[in-house]
């Protein structure tokens, strides 16, 4: 009577089995021709709707998955894999400039809103209102910079906004840095602070903006009215939210009034949550529900299979670059850290070839210095194309036998010749302190970590000990702090980044965040004079000859110490088609997708 | 009237003793966990690898002369490494199985013990503890401290002692009951006194029961710690850090990399569950009468 | 009766206090405060301290609990910054499915460990009894993730029989889609039944060697009326017990099971949330799930006391 039981089972699951795997197949032999599934990556985050998002809410994916789908920025920066303005899609011809080149001068097309209603220079000026007042909790924000750096901004006609700066700076840095943010929010659906309210002109008062904008941050928080709240329902992009669940499972329906150039052929897209890569790689392996998904780095050697299954697959680099950082404030490795010929010893001792052979299985590219080599771009000198700190354990070795250390192959290296001449250690360094670091990276990525296994081997060579530390992002972010070195928060040595710095929203590769002085991100407290002079040159210089000496200058100073960064690989059924080359910035265009 | 005295305790474990290796799985089980154990701790003793050096070039090599168990992919003997990994699983895993054993027995033997409000009490912190589930528990630790090998103890710890706090709670209060107890309290001997030297002392059998069953689960959580990007850090190996890195190469046809780490780990867990299986059939109380 | 009810009631309710303070107390033990987690490395000082102030996380401890308590007796769990959602919202999604998972699972579960545990406490130390041990042994000893990938890797990406993922969408969806299903089912009955057919079967084994069981078959009565009648209700009365103090072990189970399967459950929320801090998600999911516990454990109870009148005196003492 009980294995009766048990041997029903089987016949059963088999049954259901047969009758889901007719559907199952079908759905992925016969595929959709009016719609698309993208795989998101895993453990996306949740979208946030509104424009001006939020510190806490932001992340590069938001852009580029979700709200660059609704509502297009006035410069639209990334064409067709190239990092480099599109002239297609923006809303704007380029920016001229007047008066002396203190005023930029914006030019909108004629683009409409979704209900018909013409995109004008007063729903720039709106979301210019809303900025002003909203700054400190705006995720582009810096300090010094938009909206702080222009004096004013007027609109002389409909098509037209004039935006004076408190300066003359580089038109690249303003056009990738500050133009780019701007974001049209339609005025007159959205000029209100209160539900059922009539649109009138709020902003223009700070104390009637400030009530819009915690309206509209308010409706923003409601992600589960994304689909339903009327506010969202006006939309500039091609695409319109029909659903919206659980923070990231979305689908787009097309907008059938867009006004840009490039109408979507689908009529909706949804984007589909995975928990891990691998449950996402099952997916594709099965060949199951996914039109636009990617491959884990692991399963490079998947590559063939996929194909295989109907795939066409492509590698795609992201507009950023990665490194480790040195916290030069650290009491006990600060003053070791600060002396350039050990960072340059160690920077030989970065196998980038090896580290993307291995554990990126191929797929990665090298770091060279500030400005990314891949992907193309306009701002990469001949220099900085090239590694300056070839991979050489004789080399690292030999800089510090100069310097005043002994080394010990597989032991430890110590300072032998303390002080502050020539041969010597450096200022600070005792006798006998040993290289140890501890190096704290976010845990769970194995490419990453086998990355850090074989660095700490390599560094063993010369006697150098790392301590591995993976922890959960959020704790390394944590623990990366800017200090001084007295304070308990300046225990951390040197943290690994998987990606450490992306350059978006603020896309000029330049560095002041990262490597001035006093930039927001620059945790390590990097400080050096002449790099805060080259950096500023790159935001006022209208020569091209500031972006060369800034890299140049940086690439050999080694503020960071240059890493390897992970490529990924997209995945894409060979019969959709206009989903390549890939975005330097995961930008999707699928108004240009298109089912053969 | 004779007071409990040493000669029926030596009987009853020498009658435990031959129950225990009259069944034959509880033996196999011991004997296959002495193999093991023998196998990670003398092991590398015989078989040098170095687990601490990676060597690209010479990764994800199939098993041949010179890797039995072939290469991972950082150019690593898999042999060696399953020998230095079973270290870690096993000693963090007896380590917190004996503390929270002794832990929960202590605190279950006081609250069954003392009976009334005070048992009431104790027994509901247990409860509202164990109504969260105990990956959650771990998580959360997990998350916010580091994860050496001393926060995985302390961690695997604080969630397994609710169980034998339970379990011994519940013998305590029958043997509140006893005679011999009963005397000891008419005799003025203190509570403490009446707990340890005599209460405790009769639930060591079950004690040594749930000990070894917790070892076993502390193995099993260890591995889906390492699932889920919680394990200990590198270079230190553990099968279940094994396991799951392995599995990420499920489809390129690496199978040393998945199957050595994952059968040490059933092959351990299921001989411990034999023998922790025969011991409670050894000592449970039929046997002895 | 009615006064074991109650007792066990107001038991339950201290319980559920003394959770929710345990609770509440280990996720505020960070020394920076949430803000920063939350915000990540590009905040200013002034975004972290107006952070703080509008969440109440500068207050004293005792004072943030208690407005957190009345703001839950509202049924308003918090706000997820990281998911941009209402808690209760989020759990209003994530629950259902999870209780889909755990529902199907342990009914199969107990449906197979059930007359597998009994065949194995009857027949004990049989060929039967040892091979099925052999099996349940296997697989209470590898860890659920490897199973499930496994049957992925079969049944899903060679064979072609089933979906390699679980169904998305609300229940509805997933009801009318049931293939997807099977698979993460599967996986979490079998890690949930080897466990529980040991118990069953040791709990048979029991039964069988209790005094009434030798005075029925020393009168002659046929030795399956004596399995079926007498040693069935016995030997499950703890099975019911069982079920409620698993709970939260196969809650751990799903976690881990949603996880392979993509299935967005509270396990896979709340790990989610474990790794970006994000309390008011860590703290809702635990107390939704310990009142569920409590609350099943205590109606566990009353059955194992309904099904056993003897016991009802000592379950009511404890």
């Amino acid at each position: 009577m009980k294995l009766k039981a048990l041997s029903l089972l089987i016949p059963a699951v088999l049954l259901l089995a047969a009758c889901s795997s007719g559907s199952s197949t079908s759905a992925s032999q016969s595929p959709q021709k009016t719609s698309a599934v993208v795989a998101e990556p895993a453990n996306a985050p949740a979208y946030y709707i509104f424009p001006l998002t939020p510190l806490n809410n932001y992340n590069g994916l938001n852009d580029s998955y979700f709200q660059y789908l609704i509502y297009r920025p006035v410069y639209w920066i990334g064409d067709h894999g190239k990092v480099r303005i599109n002239d297609t899609i923006s809303l704007a011809d380029k920016p001229t400039y007047t008066n002396g080149g203190k005023t930029a001068v914006v030019k909108l097309r004629n683009y409409k809103w979704s209900d018909g209603t013409p995109i004008t220079s007063r729903d720039v000026l709106f979301f210019w209102n809303l900025l002003k007042v909203a700054k400190n909790n705006w995720a582009g924000y810096v300090p010094g910079e938009f909206p702080d750096n222009v004096t004013s901004v007027t609109t002389p006609d409909a098509q037209t906004i004039d935006f004076t700066f408190n300066k003359v700076y580089n038109p690249d840095w303003i056009l990738y840095n500050e133009l780019s943010q701007l974001s049209p929010m339609p005025q007159h659906v959205w000029d209100i602070s209160a539900a059922g309210q009539k649109p009138s002109n709020l902003d223009e008062t700070p104390a009637g903006a400030k009530a819009v904008y915690n309206y509209l941050i308010k409706q923003g928080n409601d992600a589960g009215t994304y689909a339903t709240n009327p506010l969202w329902k006006v939309v500039s992009g091609p695409w319109k939210v029909q659903s919206f669940a659980n923070g990231n499972e979305v689908t787009f329906v097309a907008n059938p009034n867009y006004s840009g150039p490039i109408k979507p052929t689908l009529k909706t897209v949804t984007l589909a949550p995975f928990t891990s890569d691998t449950a996402e790689f099952n997916v594709l392996a099965a060949n199951g529900n996914i039109d636009y998904g990617y491959v884990p780095p692991q399963e490079g050697s998947q590559i063939s299979r996929i194909n295989g299954l109907g795939f066409t697959t492509t590698r795609a680099t992201t507009w950023s670059i990665n490194y480790m950082v040195p916290n030069f404030n650290n009491p006990t490795v600060g003053p070791i850290l600060q002396q350039l010929y050990v960072r340059q010893a160690l920077e030989h001792l970065i196998d980038q070839n090896g580290w993307i052979k291995g554990p990126l299985s191929g797929f990665g590219r090298p770091t060279y210095g500030p400005v990314p080599t891949f992907p193309d771009n306009p701002f990469v000198d001949a220099q900085n194309k090239s590694n300056a700190f070839p991979f050489s354990v004789s080399q690292a070795s030999a800089l510090l036998t100069q310097n005043g250390w002994t080394v010990k192959a597989n032991g430890t290296t110590t300072c032998s010749h303390p002080g502050t001449g020539a041969g010597q250690c450096g200022k600070g360094i005792a006798n006998g302190a040993p290289l140890t670091f501890k190096v704290e990276y976010a845990s769970g990525l194995g490419a990453l970590d086998n990355a850090m296994q074989a660095e700490k081997s390599i560094f063993s060579e010369v006697g150098i000990t790392l301590n591995l530390i993976p922890e959960p992002l959020n704790t390394v972010n944590a623990n990366e702090v800017k200090c001084t070195s007295n304070q308990k928060s300046c225990s951390w040595q040197l943290v690994q980044g998987d990606l450490a710095w992306t350059f978006q929203p603020n896309y000029y590769p330049e560095g002041s965040l990262m490597f001035g002085t006093n930039g927001c991100c620059n945790a390590g407290s990097y400080n050096d004079a002449r790099a805060n002079e080259l950096i500023a040159a790159t935001h006022t210089s209208t020569s091209p000859s500031a972006m060369v000496t800034y890299q140049d200058y940086l690439q050999k100073q080694l503020p960071v110490l240059w890493t390897p960064k992970a490529e990924s690989i997209t995945a894409v059924r060979s019969s959709l088609t206009g989903t390549q080359p890939d975005d330097p910035f995961s930008n999707l265009y699928p108004e240009e997708w298109r089912w053969k | 009237m004779s007071t409990p005295t040493q000669s029926p305790r030596r009987a009853r474990i020498a009658d435990a003793t031959a129950a225990f290796f009259d069944n034959r799985l509880a033996t196999i089980g011991l004997v296959v966990l002495v193999l093991v154990t023998l196998f990670c701790f003398v092991g590398p003793l015989i078989w040098h690898t170095d687990q601490v050096h990676t060597n690209l070039f010479g990764a994800l090599q199939p098993p041949g002369r010179e890797h039995p168990l072939g290469t991972d992919d950082l150019g690593r003997d898999v042999l060696g490494r399953l020998m230095v990994g079973g270290r870690i699983s096993l000693i963090v895993g007896v380590i917190a199985a004996v503390v929270a054993t002794t832990v929960g027995a202590l605190y279950g033997s006081l609250a069954g013990y003392a009976g009334g409000t005070i048992d009431a009490a104790m027994m509901r912190v247990v409860d509202a503890i164990i109504s969260i589930p105990t990956l959650f528990i771990i998580l959360f630790i997990a998350s916010l401290a580091p994860p050496t090998v001393t926060t995985l103890i302390v961690a695997i710890t604080v969630t397994s002692w609710l169980v034998p706090a339970r379990i011994i709670r519940g013998e305590a209060l029958t043997l509140r009951r006893l005679d011999f107890v009963r005397l000891v309290k008419t005799m003025g001997g203190g509570s403490v006194r009446a707990v340890t030297r005599h209460v405790l002392p009769n639930t060591v059998s079950t004690m040594a029961v749930n000990a070894t069953f917790q070892v076993a689960d502390a193995i099993l959580l260890i591995a889906t710690l390492s699932f889920l990007g919680l394990g200990p850090r590198p270079p230190a190996a553990n099968w279940g850090g094994m396991l799951s890195g392995g599995l990420q190469y499920e489809y390129s046809g690496y199978w040393w990399m998945i199957y050595p780490a994952g059968i040490a780990i059933i092959v351990t867990v299921m001989s411990i569950n034999l023998v922790g299986d025969g011991l409670r059939d050894a000592l449970s109380p039929k046997s002895a009468s | 009766m009615t006064g074991f009810l109650v007792r066990r009631a107001l038991q339950a309710v201290f319980v559920l206090i003394v959770v929710t303070v345990v609770v509440f107390l280990l996720l505020h033990a960070l020394p920076e405060g949430p803000a920063r987690a939350i915000l990540g490395p590009r905040a200013t000082p002034a975004m972290l301290q107006a952070f703080n102030h509008a969440n109440g996380f500068d207050r004293p401890l005792p004072v943030q609990y208690f407005r957190w308590l009345v703001r839950v007796l509202h049924g308003d769990l918090g706000f997820s910054y990281k998911r941009n959602d209402s808690v209760t919202h989020l759990l209003a999604t994530a629950v259902p499915r999870t209780l889909l998972l755990v529902g199907l699972s342990t009914v199969l579960a107990v449906l197979v460990a059930v007359p597998v545990g009994l065949l194995q406490g009857a027949r004990r130390n049989s060929a039967v009894d040892h091979t099925l041990t052999a099996v349940t042994f296997t697989l209470y000893s590898m860890p659920a993730f490897w199973l499930g990938l496994l049957l992925v890797d079969v049944f899903a990406v060679r064979l072609h029989w089933l979906p390699p993922e679980a169904p998305s969408g609300g229940i509805v969806d997933i009801l009318l889609h049931p293939s997807g299903l099977i698979l993460p089912v599967v996986t979490l009955a079998l890690v949930t039944l080897a466990s529980f057919s040991r118990y069953v079967r040791a709990s048979t084994v029991e039964q069988l060697e209790q005094d009434y069981v030798r005075t029925a078959r020393a009168k002659g009565l046929p030795p399956n009326q004596v399995v079926r009648y007498h040693v069935l209700r016995n030997a499950l009365s703890p099975v019911v017990s069982l079920l409620g103090l698993s709970l939260p072990w196969i809650l751990g189970g799903s976690l881990v099971v949603e996880a392979v399967f993509n299935f967005p459950g509270t396990g896979f929320l709340f790990w989610n949330a474990a790794q970006g801090q994000d309390y008011p998600v860590m703290l809702g999911i635990v107390l939704v799930v310990a009142v569920g516990t409590v609350i099943g454990s205590l109606l566990a109870d009353l059955g194992y006391a309904a099904l056993d009148p003897r016991l009802r005196d000592e379950v009511g003492q404890s």
